[in-house]
């Protein structure tokens, strides 16, 4: 009796052995998952495994350190355009993919990157899988600086752009600021000033923000998260949320656009002096205008201009906000 | 012979002291004045590592400093929290972590984070507030960094419950 039970509890370990044992060739990671957002109304996800099945590329690429120096890394992963073909999709539908990490490192490829090279998400990096804390993915970006080499992916967010429309109207915030209510917004200990964004744009608008570099985001504005323009201080004006990760917030904002309405921070081309450089509104402006004339609302009425003639205004921070010279 | 006992005796009265101060030197940092310190044993909540008793050259009581341990981003952090009696919190120091730089790491340690925790003599709870403080006992977070300046809050609070159970001359525990 006894040697049927030791030889019973010997098979029942068998197959439980066998049983928590992983598929041939199936490594560590492949049964976590990254969430996908924006493919569709709810998240998508993607096992390892299954991205594994969607596509298997190897190839070198250079990253770019902060020094500009090159490093060649060797990898094996899968080229998003393959994950989005899966979904019936095609990079070209996006604007932008924001890739957000497990230690809440999150940034936004941009369209010209997009536009000119691969994403791949990396399991292996130079003929190893990824360490721990580099899994279960890794961004590569070939040929770009290594912010967009995100490691720890959990979830990749394609961005879509607003709907094209001509700005038609502009605006200076700094003539807005007297009606806005500006609350405390404590920044790295510092009591700055800050305008919640419904103030200035409505609920659940997609804006697109435009630093004064050039740096563009899109964002669709969720109702349940609080957006701020922090207009004083380090960074200011600055797009920015407690609620959002910190990789999202846009510094020196140039302007912002909601629908056919640009709001543009006067400051931010003023330099130290108070005439508006206009001619660097225009610059910045210059892909969002079409042939239309534009309306301009200063102080003492409204202004129309056709696009050409917009860098050519001489316009002023004064007393009474920004108005013409 | 007497001069060697002589030797003995100040060899002695010098190393003395120094063994008495066998405490880290993350205690040392709260309380650089004191002259002692003794841990103090006990069951503590689970985050709670260590409780020291800071003593002046008299043998009376300058403070007290735990060390407390909670989850942050990346994994666990270890906070150092000084208190005086009736004076409340007067030091917090993370003495350990593994936030990411950017992403709040380099700014646990900055005064304008850890001084929100000083006073607060009642020992009351600190509450995270993402913008700005309303209560005293309001703590901000750090700019992009919710994870890694509750977990502090979480620790010190642990803190804070270790403290208000600490005997008080006035209840003679």
């Amino acid at each position: 009796m006894k040697r049927c039970t030791a030889l019973f509890l010997a098979i029942l370990m068998v197959l439980s052995l066998v049983a928590c044992a992983k598929p041939e060739g199936q490594e560590p990671n492949d049964d976590k998952a990254i969430d996908l957002l924006g493919l569709s109304a709810e998240p998508e996800q993607l096992t390892i495994a299954a991205l594994k099945e969607l596509d298997n590329c190897s190839g070198e690429a250079n990253t770019i350190n902060s020094a500009n120096e090159a490093t060649c890394r060797s990898y094996t992963g899968a080229r998003v355009e393959k994950i989005l073909a899966h979904f019936g999709k095609n990079l070209k539908d996006f604007a932008a993919i924001v890739v957000n990490a497990g230690d809440g490192y999150a940034v936004e490829i941009p369209r010209e990157i997009l536009d000119s090279r691969d994403i791949i998400l990396a399991w292996e990096l130079d003929g190893a899988p990824l360490a721990e804390k580099d899994a279960p993915l890794r961004v590569v970006v070939p040929e770009e600086r290594t912010l967009y080499w995100v490691r720890n992916v959990a979830s990749l967010e394609f961005v879509t752009a607003p709907a094209t429309v001509e700005v038609r109207e502009i605006v200076f915030f700094e003539n807005l600021l007297p009606q806005l209510t500006a609350e405390s917004y404590t920044y790295y200990g510092s009591e700055d000033k800050a305008v919640n964004i419904t103030q200035l744009v409505g609920e659940g608008s997609q804006v697109t923000l435009v630093a004064v570099d050039g740096l563009t985001k899109y964002e669709n504005l969720k109702p349940d998260i609080d957006y701020f323009i922090k207009v004083d201080g380090e960074d200011a004006p600055q797009f920015i949320s407690p609620d959002i990760p910190k990789g999202m917030y846009v510094k020196f904002l140039g302007f912002l656009i909601d629908g056919s309405k640009a709001i543009v921070f006067a400051n931010s081309f003023s330099g130290d002096k108070d005439k508006v450089d206009m001619h660097a509104v225009q610059g910045l402006l210059a892909p969002y205008l079409g042939e239309q004339a534009l309306t301009l609302a200063l102080p003492g009425g409204n202004l129309t201009v056709t696009p050409a003639e917009l860098g050519k205004l001489a316009l002023i921070i004064g007393d009474l906000g920004v108005g013409l010279e | 012979m007497k001069a060697a006992g002589r030797w003995m005796i100040l060899l002695l009265a010098l190393l003395l002291p120094a063994c008495q101060r066998k405490a880290p030197v993350y205690v040392d940092a709260a309380f650089p004045g004191a002259l002692a310190f003794q841990p103090v044993p006990g069951n503590y909540p689970e985050g709670v590592k260590e409780l020291w008793q800071a003593e002046a050259q008299d043998g009376s009581i300058l403070g007290y400093c735990v060390l407390a341990e909670a989850t942050g981003f990346n994994g666990s952090l270890q906070v150092v929290t000084a208190w005086i009696p009736g004076q409340g919190i007067s030091h917090v120091q993370i003495i350990a972590h593994s936030e990411t730089p950017e992403y709040g790491g380099n700014h646990l340690n900055s005064p304008w984070f850890t001084e929100q925790f000083f006073g607060n003599p009642q020992g009351q709870e600190y509450n995270l507030v993402k913008l700005r403080r309303v209560e005293a006992t309001d703590v901000v977070i750090i700019t992009g960094a919710t994870a890694s300046s509750q977990a502090v809050i979480l620790a010190v609070n642990q803190c804070v419950a270790v403290f208000r159970d600490l005997p008080t001359e006035e209840d003679g525990k």
